[in-house]
């Protein structure tokens, strides 16, 4: 299905627009599927993400994979309207997700922090590890769903996450490291 | 799922195919091009002496090298959407003007007298010309890849800013016949960090509107 789908983009690239109905048919529901398990307004994004792909059509290169890149726009999406939301919240004084569910204010600030610190440190990892790491230990999916998504093999998929989980321990006991020595004995 | 709504977005927002892009991109490379040569053949084009012409050659010919493939990582994704890897860019951002002050350093101390101090000639000419020279290849490298790059904006937008600082490099080295070291760095060098400066600060032109770059 990949071949078809990537040979559908690149009609569609070069100017045959019949070619997007099934580009549109075959991803939409891959990508609503990865949209739901954190946004409700799915089709919306998943919308927006065919817009995009719509614009930037004339820049897509010939004989590329099209799902890790509709993947990467629809994830793009869903991280700026996840901050959008985050930014509205804390404007109209809302506690955010995590800290609404039972625990005191001490709890939930110290919640909210480790999160924020725990995402900046996924930032930090290279773009293909954190795409591996989030989709096998983020959404759940199996090892062979996230290579469908990102357009890769298993093995590589594996690879990736582990060495993500590596790294992503090495960066937090730096951290936590700096933390101490800022803190003092 | 609106599927109706995106084909009729798709069908009634025009948006360019890919042998136009292809198209405006070569006439921009063109003119960037043009340009460029424009700048070194009004600043007395290639000069020689007092430099024997295998230090000429060889320094010319090993800066277009480095200056086309420096051209190529930067203004191309390689076979993959997402773009070239941070590594892959960072390796270009650091490692070309080394290799480019390295290589012309290393030849020059080879020819005699040729590393010698030219005390009326500090570099800000040679900056100038090159800052200008790379002027035209920028923009139109920025042009080129504008909200484009999905992931690793600012090294792609370092790694533009190299590649067109070494088209200004090229164009000194065949014009300049100074190869003092504080003149190289001042005059040579100096656009190129400028530029990558440049690029790291307009990330957010290459980045779609709705990405913040990373």
């Amino acid at each position: 299905m990949g071949d078809a789908l990537d040979a559908a983009m690149d009609r569609y690239a070069d100017g045959d627009a019949a070619a997007f109905a099934l580009v549109h048919d075959v991803l939409a529901p891959q990508l609503a599927r990865f949209i739901r398990r954190y946004d409700a307004r799915v089709d919306d994004l998943v919308q927006q993400t065919f817009f995009q792909m719509h614009l930037a059509r004339g820049t897509f290169l010939r004989g590329a994979p099209v799902r890790p890149w509709a993947f990467a726009i629809a994830r793009r999406l869903l991280i700026d309207r996840i901050r959008r939301r985050k930014h509205e919240s804390a404007a109209a004084g809302e506690l955010p997700i995590w800290g609404a569910a039972g625990a005191g204010p001490d709890e939930a600030c110290v919640a909210r922090e480790t999160a924020r610190e725990l995402e900046a440190l996924i930032d930090e990892l290279p773009a293909e590890q954190r795409a591996a790491l989030e989709l096998t230990r983020g959404h759940g999916l199996s090892m062979r769903e996230a290579a469908e998504r990102l357009g890769t093999t298993v093995v590589a998929v594996k690879l990736r996450a582990s060495r993500a989980v590596r790294r992503l321990r090495a960066l937090v006991e730096r951290a936590e490291r700096a933390e101490r020595q800022r803190v003092g004995p | 799922m609106r599927r109706e709504d995106v084909l009729r977005f798709a069908e009634a927002t025009p948006a360019p195919t890919r042998a136009e892009v292809a198209r405006r991109r070569l006439l921009v490379g063109a003119a960037a091009a043009a340009w460029s040569a424009g700048i070194m053949l009004s600043v007395d084009g290639v000069r020689v002496a007092p430099r024997p012409l295998w230090l000429v050659l060889a320094t010319g010919i090993a800066s277009a090298l480095v200056s086309a493939a420096v051209l190529w990582f930067a203004a191309t994704r390689g076979r993959n959407m997402l773009g070239r890897s941070a590594r892959t860019l960072a390796a270009v951002v650091v490692g070309a003007p080394v290799l480019l002050l390295a290589w012309k350093i290393g030849l020059t101390a080879c020819a005699d007298g040729m590393s010698d101090a030219w005390p009326m000639r500090p570099g800000t000419r040679c900056l100038t010309v090159s800052s200008l020279s790379a002027l035209g290849p920028f923009l139109a490298l920025l042009w080129a890849r504008r909200r484009t790059v999905t992931d690793h904006a600012r090294w792609t937008g370092a790694a533009l800013g190299v590649a067109a600082g070494s088209v200004g490099w090229l164009v000194n080295d065949l014009r300049c016949q100074v190869g003092y070291w504080p003149h190289l760095l001042l005059g040579h060098l100096l656009p190129i960090v400028v530029f990558a400066a440049i690029g790291l600060a307009l990330a957010h032109v290459l980045s779609p509107r709705w990405i913040r770059p990373r």
